[in-house]
């Protein structure tokens, strides 16, 4: 990946979580950013392993064949709930559709932020689907962006960003595909 | 009593041996497919970790991607090590719809279209199909214990199952 990529996807997840500070009403910041192409058979691992159990927002990129998916560990998620609707979650098992509906509003908001920067960036339209919030294992929930991985080649770039307040902060995980596209723009 | 060596078999790939110590692992298999073929006589089992239902070429780290090239391929290699085609035991497992969220024009069915291709490779191999766990909307780990055979399918927040 190239450094003008990195920075460009380094400015995108900024945005994304300015406009995750604009949804809460507080200032987040990013305390730490790693971005770092991994091997498909190595994915899963980098968000607990493939039984871990985690929670996922996936939005498709309109018209680009494209996929993002932001992946949380059900502690964060159940902590972004209970931030956002004052009240923790009872099972992350079985989540509400109330508590489905704001992991959903966070990933779309978070892939919107993220897109507009790297839209902007790369001087491509770059809309996202409405989200899809699933609780599962990582491996099976990752399968779909995965396959298509596979059809291209065999790695793909994942993204980990550490934000939050001073006092409070969180970890989420980027998967973006396809990266090809986007790098032949900034080259 | 040996240990047991579990083999982790990831997306796209294939594994087979005749080790009774060795254990042949998909984990968390969602939309994928696990198809495990053992051979009670010569011990021989493999187990192929599908990803999509049909396409040409493959690649040397996921020899197993398609469902149209997995099934030759994994016969291939379970008769290479002595296994015979006639004796598998064969079980299907995965293939979930992980989300039925709207809006994605079937995205989340490939789960469906690669069950539908593996059963179909089987079926031109004409071999039949000894059980299946396959559809649903959870992801399973599954294992294949070559001392005996027996597949162990498990789900998040579920008890294991012997298939």
């Amino acid at each position: 990946m190239t450094a003008k990529t990195t920075k460009l996807m380094n400015k995108a997840i900024s945005n994304a979580i300015s406009g995750l500070s604009g949804m809460v009403g507080k200032e987040i910041q990013i305390f730490a950013f790693d971005i770092k192409n991994v091997k498909v058979r190595n994915v899963a691992y980098e968000f607990g392993g493939p039984e871990s159990l985690i929670v996922g927002v996936y939005l498709q990129i309109k018209g680009r064949a494209g996929h993002m998916f932001v992946g949380y560990e059900p502690k964060v998620a159940a902590d972004l709930i209970t931030m956002l609707l004052g009240q923790a979650p009872v099972s992350m098992l079985q989540l509400s559709e109330m508590e489905q509906s704001v992991l959903g509003e966070v990933g779309n908001l978070m892939g919107s932020f993220f897109l507009n920067a790297l839209a902007e960036g790369a001087g491509m339209s770059l809309l996202p689907s409405p989200p899809a919030v699933m609780v599962d294992m990582a491996g099976a929930i990752l399968d779909v962006p995965l396959s298509h991985v596979l059809e291209q080649g065999d790695e793909t770039p994942i993204i980990a960003a550490r934000f939050g307040t001073p006092d409070k902060q969180i970890e989420g995980k980027f998967l973006i595909v396809p990266i090809p596209a986007i790098e032949e723009k900034t080259d | 009593m040996q240990d047991d060596v579990e083999i982790i078999v990831g997306m796209g790939e294939l594994a087979v041996s005749k080790q009774p110590s060795t254990v042949l692992t998909c984990l968390g298999v969602g939309s994928c497919v696990a198809v495990c073929a053992f051979d009670p006589v010569s011990g021989v089992g493999g187990m192929a970790h599908v990803v999509l239902p049909c396409g040409e070429k493959t690649t040397a780290t996921a020899p197993s991607k398609y469902a149209n090239i997995a099934i030759p391929a994994l016969l291939e290699e379970i008769t290479k090590l002595g296994g015979d085609k006639s004796r598998l035991v064969i079980k299907v497992v995965g293939g979930a719809r992980i989300s039925t969220a709207p809006g994605f024009d079937g995205t989340f069915k490939i789960g469906d279209k690669n069950v539908e291709q593996v059963l179909a490779a089987l079926e031109k191999e004409k071999l039949t199909i000894a059980a299946m766990d396959t559809g649903g909307e959870k992801g399973r780990t599954v294992r294949m214990y070559l001392a005996t055979g027996k597949v162990i399918v498990q789900s998040v927040g579920a008890r294991p199952k012997e298939l």
